[in-house]
């Protein structure tokens, strides 16, 4: 391309030249002159008359030439690094196992710190579906100091607090429910009631027809809903023709009058598929009904004012309820949200934790490719003293090294991206049941782009400061030995350090896995006061209204054809206590003043005769609900032990009556059962219970029924489907499975899980790649001491000496990492506190396994190398020098 | 003096023609024995030249045919 003489000079060589063109002609002129017969001492004052002006020609020439030079310099550039690439992907190849290893361990490192950073972006960062998020608060109900998940506000807090405080523009209430879909294809669908002004608190609009108003609410007209977009585009085909048409909903006609834009989602309830207009003024006109906490609220801030103006507001108006309402409001403030931290609020300590797992993983990977790509260079020291002494230049075998770097960062990324792909793929998978229905998560390319960053910045450190290194010694070095370069101290701590950090970083993965999987383990051997083993449940819909006499009928008949099935052993109706759903009630006692204080928060359900028996809750006094109870019969209650010793300390509680609110009626406590834990978590306590009879308090819209069997037989299932459908053919079974299934895919245990996989997949890559250190440092450490073990074997060293010497780095390294790591642990255990459950963060089993496991892996990786060095011929070695 | 001119012409002449790439150089040695600098056309520049060559022929018969038009005399 450029002309090899002429090619690329320096500004003064290029002066030098045109100056030595110019003289060569005015010299071959002058002679010429000379030889003409001109006097000697006119011939070169001639001759440079000849040529002209000679300066400002030279100056012309130098530009020119200067110009040209860029270009070639360009040339050259592009050509010596098509050339660097070359021969990096040669001396690449030339290796393909370090390659191999590299390229891996940053795939590895960069997939799953994209996959995880993906994720947690699309849940922390995510745009929320709601205009002007920074205004748009939850109001939260607090109890006793402590949020509960499934905590909400009574429809009397709603008035009181939209009459009451000045700081909001409105209050939107929400309530979760669930519906079928009565027509065609009988289907459940969630579906939340709002208040008609949620759609101007959330600043959300409809895409294709009206949002329903004050008239829609007051239910004078027909029903009505909005369907959001994934009810549209499933049942509906993405009609737009939908609007006006009818969707029967638990046997009513209901009137689509809009359809929500795609990604909408209804706060803290994202799997609702529709939403209706809430009326709640029969709700307030029933006092007892009004103070039932059933409703989620969100406001929308008043422009200039801020979160905490609105929070001292809404305290204000709750300590005047709790001193005018003493009874509906003890001990129950509110906080005020950010709509964001109210939607990320448990998942967001957990994804942190994830997130520092992963840049650990990442720090590992950049850590390992910039010790491998270290000894690589102490291994080349020959190669390159030779390259040096035929005349290499210093920026000349550093850029080699760096095109080194950069093809490995390009592979190495190319993989990663792969790998990231893979991650979020099974993320999707197993997050399922994890995440918030309607997450979605994507390659993020800001994370990826980071990523990158991350991985082209150590490819480049790590193979420029060995080549630094190398290159500056150089010289000397080729005189002095042969190129089987003895380690640097300071090369060789530096690498040793390396490895020591990976372990660290390791023991604090793996410390938070087992961790994990100790509250994990904990947790599915919490006593939840039931039996989950051999156990089938499923709920029943009504698809229309059914009088209570019909009920009877059929829940009769089908609990005793579910039970004459072979390998059944009872069959019970009523609710499963993992949904963490419950009904609360303040009870009054009869006989006791209720005029001071809150009456006593009990969770209320109903329950059949066989309920106890079939969920496994024992009755501990009295008797369990019995076929006399019926209507027209006294009615009876059954509490749980905590609520009696609470409310009888000493003895009395079985005869004695209560009431669920000043119009219900008396009931008369039968009998007392055992505890039972909502929910499957540590979190979810048990609550004192109140279970009334299903044929003297009939269930609306539905039930659920729990049937208990000798084992799991696989078909039981079906089994159970055919005998309800020999009943009544047209009624819906809706979410069937066993106890245990129900227990394993509860948030609680689902989330840990989910949180465990990830933070042990973690600390594997991290334990894998730490070992490839380790072995890498015993390799090399034992390849350039061959000639050391050669000298001390032939001197009569035993091989077990010879052995512990290769294996003392090793050693060194799992100590020193276990020295750093288990203190890092230990500080990170404890911010992660609050997702252990019954395990200390400085749990001794834990740490314990941790590492001895670790100190079998770094002794398994260095004792290949180290078995290498016992096997050394003294002979062979000592000849090749 | 024209003669003068020409040559330092010549030389900026070569430098910028080496800059288009037209020629290249390299230094050698001459007949006398000194080092002088030798161009030599490279691809391009023969191209160029074919190029402009026939470009020149045909204006010098286009202005040759002119002046026979007007019956008017060359001279050489």
């Amino acid at each position: 391309m450029h002309d090899p003489i002429m090619g690329s000079r320096s500004r003064q060589r290029i002066a030098t030249d045109n100056r030595a063109e110019l003289d060569a002609w005015i010299d071959e002129c002058t002679a010429n002159l000379i030889a003409q017969g001109v006097h000697p001492d006119d011939a070169r004052s001639r001759a440079l008359d000849e040529f002209g002006d000679v300066s400002r020609a030279e100056r012309y020439a130098n530009s020119q030439d200067a110009a040209a030079n860029r270009r070639v310099r360009v040339l050259i550039w592009v050509e010596e690094l098509a050339s660097d690439l070359r021969i990096a992907a040669r001396t690449l190849a030339r290796t393909p196992s370090v390659t191999a290893v590299v390229l891996l361990t940053f795939a590895l490192g960069l997939g799953a710190t994209t996959a995880v950073f993906s994720v947690v972006h699309a849940m922390l960062l995510r745009r929320l579906p709601y205009g002007n998020e920074e205004t748009l608060v939850q109001l939260q109900p607090v109890e006793g100091g402590g949020v509960r998940p499934y905590a909400r506000h009574s429809a009397l807090a709603l008035v009181a607090l939209r009459e009451r405080t000045a700081s909001f523009s409105g209050i939107v209430a929400v309530e979760n429910g669930n519906y079928i879909i009565t027509e065609g294809d009988p289907e459940q669908v969630a579906g939340a009631s709002i208040t008609a002004n949620g759609f101007d608190v959330l600043r959300s609009r409809v895409t294709i027809g009206r949002p329903f108003g004050m008239k829609d609410e007051s239910g004078a007209g027909s029903e009505v809903v909005v369907l959001l977009d994934d009810l549209w585009r499933r049942r509906f085909h993405a009609d737009s023709s939908v609007v006006g048409r009818t969707i029967e909903l638990d046997g009513r006609r209901h009137e689509v009058i809009g359809v929500m834009p795609p990604g909408f989602r209804v706060p803290t309830y994202e799997q609702a598929e529709f939403l209706a207009p809430r009326d709640l003024s029969g709700i307030l006109a029933n006092p007892n009904n009004a103070q039932v906490r059933f409703l989620r609220l969100f406001a929308r801030l008043r422009p200039g004012v801020s979160m905490q103006t609105a929070q001292a507001d809404v305290e204000r108006v709750m300590r005047a309820l709790q001193s005018e309402l003493p009874r509906s409001f003890s001990g129950i403030d509110t906080r005020v949200v950010p709509i964001r931290a109210a939607l990320s609020g448990e998942a967001r300590p957990r994804l942190l934790v994830l997130m520092g797992a992963a840049a650990f993983v990442l720090l590992i990977a950049c850590a390992n490719v910039a010790g491998i790509l270290l000894s690589r260079a102490i291994a080349r020291r020959h190669e390159l003293s030779v390259r040096v002494a035929l005349g290499a230049g210093r920026y000349r075998l550093v850029r080699q090294f760096l095109a080194e770097g950069s093809v490995l960062a390009a592979l190495g990324t190319a993989l990663g991206l792969v790998f990231a792909q893979l991650g979020i793929g099974a993320l999707r998978r197993i997050a399922m049941t994890a995440l918030p229905v309607g997450t979605t998560f994507a390659l993020e390319p800001r994370v990826l782009m980071f990523a990158i960053a991350a991985a082209i910045t150590t490819g480049f450190v790590a193979s420029l400061v060995p080549a630094l290194g190398a290159t500056r010694t150089l010289g000397s070095d080729l005189r002095r030995d042969s190129g089987r370069a003895s380690l640097s101290r300071a090369n060789r701590r530096l690498r040793l350090g390396l490895v020591a950090g990976q372990v660290a970083v390791s023991v604090v993965l793996l410390v938070g896995a087992g961790l994990f999987l100790r509250t994990l383990q904990r947790l599915s051997v919490i006593n939840l006061g039931y039996d989950t083993e051999h156990a089938l449940t499923f709920r029943i819909q009504y698809t229309r209204p059914r009088t209570d006499a019909e009920q009877d009928v059929f829940w009769a008949s089908l609990y005793e054809q579910l039970r004459a099935l072979p390998g059944v052993v009872s069959v019970g109706g009523g609710s499963v206590p993992l949904s963490g759903q419950a009904t609360s009630a303040g009870l009054e006692i009869e006989g006791r003043p209720v005029a001071s204080g809150r009456l006593p928060d009990v969770r209320y359900s109903t329950a059949s005769d066989d309920y106890f028996a079939a969920l496994g809750i024992p009755v501990l006094r009295g008797r369990a609900f019995a076929e006399t109870d019926r209507v027209g019969a006294p009615p009876v209650a059954i509490v749980s032990t905590d609520l009696a010793k609470q409310l009888w300390p000493n003895s009395g509680v079985i005869g004695a009556r209560v009431r669920m609110g000043p119009t219900q009626p008396w009931v008369t406590i039968v009998g007392v059962v055992g505890n039972v834990r909502m929910g499957s978590g540590s979190t979810e306590a048990p609550l004192p219970s109140i279970y009334t009879s299903q044929r003297q308090d009939h269930w609306r819209g539905g039930g659920t029924v729990v049937v208990r069997a000798v084992e799991d037989p696989p078909t039981l299932g079906a089994t159970v489907r055919q005998v309800i459908k020999g009943v009544d053919p047209t009624l819906p079974v809706i979410g069937m499975r066993t106890l245990e299934e129900f227990r394993r895919n509860t948030p609680a245990i689902a989330e840990r899980r989910l949180q465990l996989q990830l933070m042990l997949a973690f600390a594997l890559v991290a334990l894998v790649v730490s070992a490839v250190g380790v072995y890498g440092v015993g390799a090399y450490a034992t390849e350039a001491r061959s000639r050391e073990f050669g000298i001390r074997l032939a001197l009569g060293a035993s091989s077990g000496s010879v052995l512990w010497l290769a294996l003392r780095d090793g050693a060194h390294i799992a100590a020193l990492g276990a020295l750093a790591g288990v203190p890092l642990a230990w500080l990170l255990a404890s911010r992660m506190r609050d997702q252990l459950y019954a395990v200390t963060p400085f749990d001794p089993l834990t740490v314990g396994a941790v590492l001895s496991g670790l100190f079998l892996v770094v002794l398994a990786a260095s004792l290949v190398p180290a078995r290498r060095a016992t096997l050394i011929d003294p002979a062979k070695t000592m000849r090749t020098d | 003096m024209r003669q003068a001119q020409r040559i330092s012409a010549l030389y900026q002449g070569l430098h910028r023609l080496e800059r288009k790439r037209l020629i290249r150089s390299k230094w050698s040695t001459s007949e006398t024995k000194r080092r002088v600098r030798i161009y030599s056309l490279t691809p391009d520049g023969r191209a160029r030249l074919a190029a402009e060559t026939d470009g020149w022929k045909r204006y010098a018969a286009a202005v040759a045919r002119v002046l026979a038009l007007k019956g008017g005399r060359v001279d050489a």
